[in-house]
């Protein structure tokens, strides 16, 4: 039977067995501690409201089956016949919109336990104070079968220890350890061989200062003997697998981004990149997406960057979100997108679709713009098919007349997505006098910057684009409008 | 003459009590098990024989399957956050299934079978709300199933997935 306390029940407090939480039952302690009356009451308090909350304070099995004596085992009733894959089918539904009912259904008997869990097991998030990732970590450990289970993780590390139990050095048996909590990621990560969808920050909120970001955490995280200067590094077992990667906070290394699997980067504003000593290493990567402050527009700022691309020769898809910051560029600090795209030099070859996206949420921020020079010529990027930009990115503010995008764009360009205001057709003229520049290019799409009205779509398509779409269409080339939601 | 070229290809389907039932190709294709059998041995006008599913479940689901006979195709899309969810489920759905939990089970059974991935979804879906906020207790009463754990069986699962409480 249970060893869990009653509240109330006599004679509990001297055998320590009685009082300790439950997972620590049968360990061998290091800690030698008796409990005060209050701590007794406390845990006793704190196991009935539990036990409420998670709706797991039901009768015993005997009580039970005297209460409702009809019941069957689930091998005899209707749901019991359907087969492991449709009852996961119905406990996926329930998990996208009750998950806390997923837990609920591991209760029910040992068949629908089996799949509930393989479901919770599947995919979880750990977001701070909610995240228990030491009670996560706590089964894993003890259960490499549901380890198996665990594809997909998103996990935001903060500044925090954890009690967790671990085998000792010397002599067998385990015993309670103080953990930091981005180690801990680290340890359970190593027990997940079937991972392929990581999602990791390293940052905190300070809700009484602005956000910051640590590198502590990460250094606890790669392990107290990374150097990143290695020749040799090894890669997190968990690593190893993943085909995702998302990536928030202040100290990605390459290091992270090695997993031979790896298919999709993403990599949140605000990241920096250290520099890594294995520029002959080279990833399959094929979509990356990344969050850059504008100082990147700037020569000379996030020096690693390029460094940091080069390994991805096999890149397909490139976002780059630019974000305003520091006032930088500024009048008298100019930069320029070409700066920017001088860091795909090594891998424009292989890219196939670029989006270039400006934030423009914070207006005193998106000022950068006006002293920015545009990307320049994209005529080396040599199997671009798709491209997606802001026209002040394309053709800098005010100067539309002056550019010709014909002489920018590469000749393998098929796409072009172009956010900018309505009016700018003459933007596009060029390219019907000098088709054969760009030979294959089928379709623009131009999107207005804001929502201006219902009817502000139509307006604009009649006033300025009729005439272009006409013209357009005998160069066989599509002519698309639409609105920014 | 003239009328009855006009009227639509039927074919017939035998269940596994031996009934016929008739019923437009369109409706029938809406099984893609069906569909495909119709596109590999040709439309010869003998009966297609349905051997898992019975008289009365399978005119439950030409019921489905002809008011959804105009829905575009299933979308091959199989990524998880595309998924509807659970509440998703549309009026004429949600009194379709408000049946006996023997023909709700059947329903899913043979849309599974026949192919019919949206009314798989309907069925799934159905029975999550059914589970959805329940106490373990009262998803046990709900399909009736015997608690076969130990005391210490629950004892471990309540350790091991404490984790995934207030979740």
């Amino acid at each position: 039977m249970t060893t869990k306390l009653i509240p109330g029940q006599e004679g509990n407090t001297q055998d320590p067995a009685s009082w300790m939480p439950t997972w620590m039952d049968g360990l061998d302690m290091d800690l030698e501690i008796s409990p005060a009356p209050w701590m007794t009451t406390w845990m006793d308090d704190i196991d009935s409201c539990l036990a409420y909350d998670s709706c797991l304070a039901y009768d015993s099995c005997l009580d039970y089956h005297e209460t409702y004596p009809n019941l069957l085992p689930i091998h005899l009733t209707s749901i019991g016949r359907l087969p492991d894959e449709l009852l996961l089918e119905i406990v996926e539904q329930l998990r996208l919109e009750w998950a806390s009912s997923v837990h609920a259904v591991s209760f029910v008997c040992t068949r629908l336990r089996r799949i509930a869990e393989e479901i919770l097991y599947r995919e979880q998030t750990f977001y701070r104070e909610y995240s228990n990732i030491e009670l996560f970590y706590r089964t894993i450990s003890a259960r490499p079968d549901l380890a198996k289970f665990v594809r997909r993780l998103s996990i935001h590390v903060v500044k925090g220890h954890h009690r967790v139990l671990v085998a000792r050095s010397q002599r067998p048996g385990q015993h309670v350890a103080i953990i930091e909590e981005a180690q801990l990621c680290h340890m359970l990560l190593a027990l997940l061989p079937n991972l392929w969808y990581l999602d990791i920050g390293f940052w905190e909120i300070d809700w009484s200062s602005s956000r910051e970001f640590m590198s502590e955490p990460m250094k606890a995280f790669l392990g107290s003997d990374f150097d990143s200067t290695a020749d040799v590094l090894s890669v997190t077992t968990g690593l190893q697998t993943i085909k995702h990667l998302g990536f928030d906070g202040e100290d990605l290394h390459w290091v992270m981004c090695s997993s031979p699997c790896l298919e999709s980067l993403s990599i949140g504003e605000c990241s920096g990149i250290l520099a890594d000593s294995r520029p002959h290493e080279k990833s399959n990567l094929k979509r990356l997406q990344l969050g850059l402050w504008s100082r990147v527009l700037i020569s000379g700022c996030y020096g690693t960057l390029e460094g940091f691309l080069d390994h991805f020769t096999q890149l397909q898809e490139v976002t780059l979100h630019i974000s305003g910051s520091d006032h930088v560029p500024s009048f008298n600090t100019r930069g320029s997108f070409a700066t920017l795209l001088r860091n795909l030099n090594g891998i424009s070859s292989s890219i196939k679709t670029l989006e270039l996206n400006v934030l423009w949420t914070d207006i005193p921020n998106a000022c950068f713009l006006d002293f920015t020079d545009p990307v320049g010529s994209l005529k080396h990027f040599t199997a671009l098919k798709k491209l997606r930009i802001p026209h002040e990115c394309l053709v800098g503010l005010g100067s539309i007349s002056r550019c010709n995008i014909v002489d920018i764009l590469p000749e393998s360009i098929e796409e072009l997505e172009i956010s900018t205001f309505a009016g700018v057709h003459q933007l596009f003229e060029p390219v019907l006098l000098s088709r054969h520049k760009l030979p294959s290019l089928k379709c623009i799409t131009i999107e207005c910057l804001d929502w201006r009205g219902e009817d502000y779509e139509y307006l604009a398509f009649r006033r300025h684009m009729y005439p272009l779409v006409k013209k357009f269409e005998k160069a066989n080339i599509t002519v698309a409008f639409k609105c920014k939601d | 003459m003239a009328a009855t070229a006009s009227e639509p290809k039927k074919v017939t389907l035998t269940t596994s009590d031996n009934a016929d039932i008739s019923v437009e190709r369109e409706v029938a294709e809406r099984s893609i098990l069906i569909k495909n059998l119709l596109e590999d041995i040709g439309d010869n006008g003998d009966a297609i024989p349905i051997p898992n599913v019975n008289e009365a479940v399978m005119k439950k689901v030409l019921e489905w399957c002809e008011q959804h006979r105009k829905d575009p195709p299933a979308s091959q899309d199989d990524d998880a956050d595309s998924r509807k969810k659970s509440t998703d489920i549309d009026e004429w759905d949600q009194k379709f299934m408000q049946v006996d939990q023997e023909m709700l089970f059947e329903i899913i059974l043979a849309a599974n079978y026949l192919d019919i991935k949206a009314l798989l979804d309907v069925g799934c879906k159905t029975v999550a709300n059914m589970i959805k906020g329940k106490s373990p207790d009262e998803i046990r009463k709900t399909f009736n199933i015997q608690n076969d754990f130990t005391p210490e069986e629950e004892d471990q699962i309540r350790r091991e997935n404490e984790w995934a409480e207030d979740r």
